[in-house]
């Protein structure tokens, strides 16, 4: 085992391999930056209601909901 | 208010019966072994993971906090949610391979999977203690909300002491009988009531004070009192586009770094009942909607009142029957005992098994023993501390998530990168959790509106592949065993 670090690649990893697990991975990243990215800032306006919510308060939810719809389209393609 | 000094305890009393009864009857007839305590033998289904997640991420800090944050400064709580349901991503990720790993390895614990893989043995105490240190504050947190619920709704005839008591011995009767597979079971029934209490809770709110289940007509009317709590940064300039974003990334990265989020991993039946547990819990989470909404009316009632906490409870106790009283305080109380719970079992069962068994023989029934009663002194701690409130507890919580959220990049050595050792792990905790207290205390908190935490991850990032890097990598036996489809590229 002595000479384990001089053998062992340094630069391998897990990454994604097949092209269903790379749109998921995009479609994870696309789900998180609606909640954190400038997206917000459209929704950031106190009127008009949207579903007698505002219009912030709508879109945090959805957010929720984007999140479920891409995680149930991943384990229906049995990504990850 | 006379009627609520009676009626309330007696609706709580009845309540935590329930509780007791699912959390107690569990565990009945189970084997007694470590593996069925602190993992509930890998068997919980999706009704009790998905119950089991979404309550223990409603604490009472949500059920009576957000409603108090949404009358303090609007909109900006709902920050929660969307970290809330971008950290299901992690479950979704990490949670079946660490299931995976315990199934395989025999694994119980976090802390055990950090020592397992990286070969370490002084790691292992160290991701315990980590992981005790930065959960127990929320377990505090719980212990004071019941405590407050009783000696408000009963005016002091059940006082603080006694409230946060009873909170905590019911806690502790469901986890020491039953371990996790009790939890699971009393969390369904405090989810699904909680879930039921919050909506009837608004509706009947919304029905009074406006004839109608809708609340547009409530932000209609606070968009004419005070707008700024309808928008980002929020009423007080409370909170930055930037530091929302940056607090979101921080939090949904330090979701699956809680002790007790790993040890329900572990107990999942299969990787894909935590893939469905993921990907419906987000659902879950439009209980902390009505909470926020009542919060918002408190914005045209009682505006400016202290402490601003009490703002579902003054409201109700206000305007409402005592019986919707009772019942809130029951979901409350629920809010606070599903969150405490998991979090007092995994503790117990870290303490022994991660920092006493690795330095003194322990056959599995003297494990076993152990770990039950060591629900006692761990119950005990948060007791105390909730007695006491310590200042410290408060730094606590403001780093928790910074804290945890550094555990994420360990998580990539376990599962992704198979050159990560202890030392790059080790140096890359430490620098994280020096710089995001450094920029959580010190002269400029949070620079440029950026959550501390992010600046830790960075600093934990370059010290983890650097230190890595330059190190010795673990043994081929332990990388074959982690990453057996990577070694005919992984070696020269």
């Amino acid at each position: 085992m002595g000479n384990d670090k001089a053998r062992m690649r340094w630069n391998v990893a897990r990454f994604p391999r097949t092209t269903k697990a790379w749109v998921i991975t995009v479609l994870v990243v696309v789900a998180c930056l609606c909640g954190i990215s400038p997206v917000i800032f459209f929704f950031n306006r106190p009127l008009p209601l949207i579903l007698g919510v505002p219009p912030l308060f709508f879109w945090s939810y959805a957010v929720g909901l984007i999140c479920t719809a891409v995680m149930a389209l991943a384990r229906s393609w049995g990504v990850y | 208010m006379g009627g609520a000094t009676y009626v309330v305890p007696v609706i709580i009393g009845l309540y935590f019966i329930a509780v007791l009864v699912a959390g107690v009857l569990a565990g009945r007839g189970r084997a007694r072994l470590s593996t069925e305590w602190m993992v509930s033998s890998r068997e919980l289904g999706t009704l009790v993971m998905v119950l089991l997640m979404g309550a223990g991420g409603i604490s009472a800090y949500s059920f009576l906090g957000a409603p108090g944050w949404a009358l303090d400064y609007g909109i900006p709580i709902l920050y929660v949610v969307v970290y809330l349901c971008v950290g299901a991503f992690g479950t979704f990720f990490w949670g079946p391979r660490f299931r995976d790993l315990g199934e395989r390895f025999g694994l119980l614990t976090q802390a055990e999977i950090f020592g397992d893989r990286f070969e370490s043995k002084i790691l292992r105490p160290i991701v315990a203690i980590f992981g005790i240190a930065a959960a127990m504050p929320y377990v505090v947190l719980q212990v004071k909300g019941c405590g407050y619920v009783f000696q408000i709704t009963t005016g002091g005839l059940v006082p603080f002491w006694l409230g946060a008591l009873i909170g905590v011995l019911v806690t502790g009767v469901f986890v020491y009988t039953s371990g996790l597979r009790g939890v699971g079971w009393a969390n369904v029934v405090m989810g699904a009531t909680m879930f039921v209490i919050a909506f009837a809770t608004m509706f009947a709110v919304l029905g009074i004070h406006y004839g109608t289940w809708s609340p547009a007509p409530l932000f209609l009317d606070v968009f004419k009192s005070s707008p700024q709590h309808l928008t980002l940064p929020g009423n007080k300039n409370f909170m930055s586009t930037t530091f929302w974003s940056t607090s979101i990334i921080v939090c949904s990265l330090g979701i699956p770094g809680f002790l007790n989020q790993v040890v329900m991993y572990l107990g999942g039946k299969s990787g894909d009942v935590i893939r469905k547990q993921a990907m419906l819990v987000p659902i879950y989470y439009f209980i902390i909607a009505p909470c926020i909404i009542i919060g918002f009316l408190g914005v045209l009632k009682m505006p400016g009142l202290k402490p601003s906490d009490t703002v579902i409870l003054r409201i109700l106790m206000t305007s409402a029957p005592v019986w919707m009283l009772g019942l809130l305080c029951a979901g409350a109380m629920g809010a606070a005992v599903s969150s405490a719970a998991p979090i007092v079992q995994a503790s117990a069962g870290t303490v022994v098994h991660d920092v006493v068994r690795p330095y003194y023989m322990l056959d599995e029934a003297a494990h076993y023993r152990l770990v039950r009663y060591m629900v006692v002194p761990v119950s005990a701690v948060g007791y105390v501390l909730a007695l006491k409130d310590p200042r410290s507890l408060v730094y606590i919580l403001l780093v928790a998530y910074g804290l945890l959220a550094q555990l994420a990049v360990a998580y990539i050595g376990i599962f992704i990168w198979p050159r990560a050792n202890a030392q790059g792990t080790l140096c890359g905790l430490l620098a994280g959790f020096l710089v995001t207290c450094v920029y959580t205390f010190g002269p400029k908190p949070h620079p440029g509106g950026i959550h501390a935490g992010i600046f830790g991850l960075v600093a934990n990032v370059i010290l983890f592949v650097v230190v890595s890097v330059f190190t010795k990598p673990n043994s081929r036996s332990t990388i074959e065993r982690y990453f057996p489809d990577l070694m005919e590229r992984l070696y020269e």
